[in-house]
């Protein structure tokens, strides 16, 4: 089954042909007429994602205008690179099904990845580049595309070079930890996306994400004049500004660069945002497989993966956890599996909701979003945050498992 | 009388009536004359007049070594950045405490462990001391090394930090010391702040600016919900426009204080750094005659002022127009005034601002005069006129050093006194009342100000930035630990927080619109650049 990708066949055409500049969807099949050395500029931004058929095409969301301009400013100045770049647009917001009916992805947010003709990545920034940033971006994913097409250098000799990119540009609190990452890899071996399992490298960029995320948040502290949690609006909107997070764009870069951007680019946006990214339209065949078979007329218990960050915390809470209630979350958690039960992501839940056309529900709360249960008379699903009372919950499942089918 | 009022206190400085004022026709030969010693390096020892030339402490030995960026008298990145050291706050054990009495000899001792300087000769402990970038003492030189290796920085050979990132993290770091002598210990929390140096392009026209436009600012501020500038009254009644603080009213006045605090060369008005490992010293005499300062004051004051570039399309010339407007519309135009006096393209309204919690240091800038009056009633008079260059410690009276001492943060003052006359700086004065009418020559105990203040929060409290040429002078605010103007406009806060969330609710566009109208404001063309 599947759902239609909204994006019209673009096929072979490239930005910059005729007057206007056009945008492609994600990851559109790249025809192998193309020349060797295109590059695909994706811009994914939060704005709502759509589960329509048949929704408008993404245009570079938010920021596709000011995009657009920085990008014809670059092309005026680098005219040979104007034939040679796709721009691809990502509307990866949670869609309106999963906020209430309503656009709720808070303040503005992008990221721009450079790839190669087979989507590998090869540079990214957080926010939305002015033209110099672009040039620079571009040339630098030039240059690492360089050092892999030449071949005398194996994949660390690699890294080490584009980690010495990176130290020039850095303060010294910066390339300290850079160093340290650099020690640390030497000692963990290379990320690698064609030989490790995907669960395996998204692990790892979490556990990198981790290590980098403390420096970035000290140094914007400082940097910014930020204080405490109040501000963290603001460092949002700073983050549509390159700069902000260019040192931690840069300390992450020599270790993510190579990955299959068609599988990293999720887990390397959710990194930035804190939350899953939700593509628009997606092919059921691509995610929708745990989905698959499972029996609208019963109970459906659907366990929601927590952001990568967060999904070494166990669920339900060990017996050591401070969390309250430990039992009655057991209590839960072993009702939920009695019945239909499947795990899923933020991805999938947007897809089943559109599925099913059930009504919108709104999975922000003030804390993680654990259950969503999706009773058999389509009724109202249930939401179940971590912070919810689980006594409550308990009885809920137990009339929903009590009412009889439809 | 108030401050601005229709009757308006004139002191002229009789004794710098040879050095004041603007130069309005330098000969070329001064210029020329003044060129060469802002760029000339200087060394120690001066045997044709018998001083001692650089130094002793100095944080380099020319102009130019500092003010370089966009040619010869520009700002100078964070590792020209100088350096001060701040008491954050002193925790004296109980046993100092005998009685009521508390032994301040024994607790000078003990601060003076920490870090000389903070023990002035008669006696009084201050909570800020200098730390130049070079010394001719060997023992000095070994105590800033000591006290600079606490902080995780990188220092330059120059003497500052690294670069900007190096900047915050020293200014954000805390210094512990625990001072021991028998029983009796003092826990010292201290802190490194910095000043940035500044560009002094323009400098003349900044100068001639009349105190009634500075002071028309702040009356027109006084109607603003957010904005509440005020203009910095110095100590002899005018108007500070230079200094990070605004604590120094007049060019040839900058000039020579800056001879004598960042070069050491001791002036007629200005001694020079002292060594407080070496107290007995002095100089035999000056080391830099009025008529080379005047020189200097006369090459600087012709510095041009900064221009703005044109954008090469009419498209980038749209959004820059665009960016200006947004500039003016979110506020930042209220505190940067684009013409002040003669000085068009300024961008600063010279006034001083709360600019937040997170921008201090205990340099402070002057109290917040709101009126005073001529009174020839004896009163005490504190010791130390002159206001400090980079601005004024506070000084911890000898009840307040019982047990806990912390730095303030605001000036809690209502009143104080200011004599007319002060020692060594200026040896006599005329008092004018009105224009034209000179009464008479006063002296030191004959006449004073009683000044009403307002309490206010000095010691966060700096003048508006101008922001012609801001495009080459980087990095920003006044100890430059912002890299770039994003930073800088996110930095801001007190008074100017409403304009920094207005600014960043904007679009995108419209922000990116502001930051490339900055990017016009640019230093002169044509000035020699400085070979580095």
């Amino acid at each position: 089954m599947l759902l239609p990708i909204v994006a019209p066949a673009m096929g072979d055409e490239v930005v910059g042909a005729g007057t206007g500049i056009s945008w492609q969807p994600a990851f559109e099949p790249i025809s192998g007429s193309t020349s060797d050395d295109s590059l695909v500029l994706l811009m994914v931004t939060n704005d709502p994602s759509s589960t329509e058929v048949g929704s408008p095409s993404d245009d570079g969301g938010w920021c596709g205008e000011v995009f657009v301009d920085a990008f014809r400013d670059m092309c005026s100045r680098r005219p040979e690179l104007q034939n040679k770049i796709r721009l691809q647009s990502c509307l990866a917001g949670l869609p309106i099904e999963l906020t209430g009916g309503k656009p709720g992805n808070g303040t503005a947010r992008s990221i721009l990845f450079v790839g190669d003709n087979q989507y590998r990545l090869l540079s990214f920034v957080v926010g939305v580049p002015d033209s110099s940033e672009l040039m620079t971006l571009i040339e630098d994913a030039q240059e690492y595309r360089s050092m892999r097409e030449i071949g005398t250098l194996t994949d660390r000799e690699i890294k080490v070079k584009l980690s010495r990119r990176s130290r020039e540009r850095l303060t010294r609190n910066w390339r300290e930890v850079l160093d340290e990452n650099l020690i640390a890899m030497d000692v963990e071996e290379a990320m690698d996306s064609t030989t490790e399992s995907v669960a395996t490298v998204i692990e790892r960029v979490s556990v990198l994400n981790e290590r980098f995320r403390d420096v970035y948040l000290s140094d914007v502290r400082l940097r910014f004049g930020l204080n405490d949690a109040s501000d963290a609006a603001r460092l949002t909107t700073l983050e549509q500004h390159v700069q902000t997070c260019r040192p931690w764009c840069e300390a992450m870069t020599p270790f993510v660069a190579g990955l299959d951007l068609q599988k990293f680019w999720s887990p390397i946006t959710e990194s930035v945002w804190g939350i899953m990214p939700v593509r628009s339209a997606v092919d059921v065949a691509e995610v929708g497989q745990p989905l698959v078979g499972l029996d609208s007329d019963e109970l459906l218990v659907l366990s929601i993966q927590p952001p990568n960050s967060q999904r070494h915390i166990p669920w339900p809470p060990h017996r050591d956890s401070t969390l309250p209630l430990i039992d009655v979350w057991h209590r839960v958690d072993t009702m939920a599996r009695s019945g239909q039960y499947q795990e899923i992501n933020l991805q999938q839940l947007a897809l089943i909701m559109s599925l099913r056309n059930l009504p919108p529900i709104d999975i922000r709360g003030s804390s993680l979003i654990r259950y969503v249960a999706l009773p058999p008379d389509k009724n109202k699903p249930l939401l179940v945050f971590q912070s919810d009372p689980p006594g409550r919950v308990v009885a809920s499942l137990k009339r929903f498992q009590n009412r009889p089918p439809n | 009388m108030t401050v601005s009022t229709r009757t308006r206190f004139r002191l002229a400085l009789l004794a710098l009536t040879t050095i004041t004022g603007t130069v309005i026709a330098a000969s070329p030969a001064d210029v020329d004359r003044g060129r060469q010693l802002f760029s000339r390096s200087w060394s120690p020892g001066n045997p044709t007049i018998g001083s001692d030339g650089l130094g002793p402490l100095f944080n380099a030995s020319s102009c130019v070594a500092c003010h370089h960026q966009g040619g010869i008298g520009g700002g100078g990145d964070s590792r020209f950045n100088a350096i001060s050291l701040g008491i954050e706050s002193i925790d004296f054990s109980d046993g100092l405490t005998r009685g009521n009495a508390f032994d301040q000899r024994f607790g000078a001792t003990l601060v003076n462990q920490f870090y000389l300087g903070f023990i002035k000769p008669n006696g009084d402990l201050v909570n800020t001391q200098v730390i130049p970038h070079h010394s001719l003492s060997s023992k000095s030189a070994h105590k800033r090394e000591q006290l600079l290796s606490q902080l995780k920085v990188e220092f330059s050979d120059a003497g500052g930090p690294m670069d900007e990132g190096d900047t915050r993290f020293a200014t954000a770091s805390t210094l512990l010391f625990t001072s021991r002598i028998g029983d009796n210990s003092a826990v010292i929390r201290a802190r490194i702040f910095q000043r940035n140096t500044p560009p002094v392009f323009g400098s003349g026209l900044i100068d001639d600016i009349p105190e009634d436009v500075i002071e028309e600012q702040e009356k027109l501020q006084e109607r603003h919900p957010e904005i509440s500038g005020r203009v910095s009254r110095l100590r002899d009644s005018s108007i500070g426009r230079f200094g990070w603080r605004a604590n120094v009213s007049q060019l040839v006045q900058f000039v020579d204080r800056a001879c004598a605090n960042e070069l050491g060369l001791e002036t007629k008005r200005r001694w020079q750094t002292a060594d407080p490992n070496h107290p007995a010293y002095r100089n035999p005499t000056h080391d830099i005659d009025d008529g080379d300062i005047e020189s200097m004051s006369m090459f600087v004051s012709q510095l041009r002022r900064p221009v703005r570039i044109e954008p090469s399309t009419p498209n980038q010339s749209a959004v820059v127009e665009f960016g200006e407007s947004k500039f003016a519309s979110v506020g930042c135009a209220v505190c940067h005034v684009p013409n002040l006096g003669r000085a068009s393209g300024l961008y600063s309204d010279l006034l001083l601002h709360d600019m937040g919690p997170n921008l201090y240091d205990y340099d402070a800038a002057e109290p917040h005069v709101v009126r005073y009056r001529l009174t020839n009633e004896y009163r005490d008079l504190p010791p130390e006129l002159s206001i400090p260059y980079y601005g004024s410690p506070t000084v911890f009276r000898p009840d307040s050093l019982r047990g806990s001492m912390k730095s303030p943060r605001r000036d809690y003052r209502t009143n104080d006194y200011v004599p007319i006359q002060s020692g060594r700086e200026l040896s006599s004065r005329v008092l004018k009342i009105g224009p034209g009418q000179v009464t008479s020559t006063v002296t030191r105990q004959e006449i004073g100000m009683e000044r009403r203040l307002q309490p206010s929060n000095t010691s966060q409290e700096w003048r508006t930035t101008p922001l012609w040429g801001v495009r080459d002078s980087a990095p920003y605010m006044h100890d430059g630990r912002a890299e770039t103007l994003l930073e800088a406009i996110a930095m801001h806060d007190g008074e100017a927080a409403g304009t920094r969330d207005r600014f960043l609710q904007l679009s995108l566009a419209d922000r990116n619109a502001i930051l490339k109208f900055l990017q016009t404001l640019v230093a002169p063309p044509d000035v020699p650049r400085v070979p580095m």
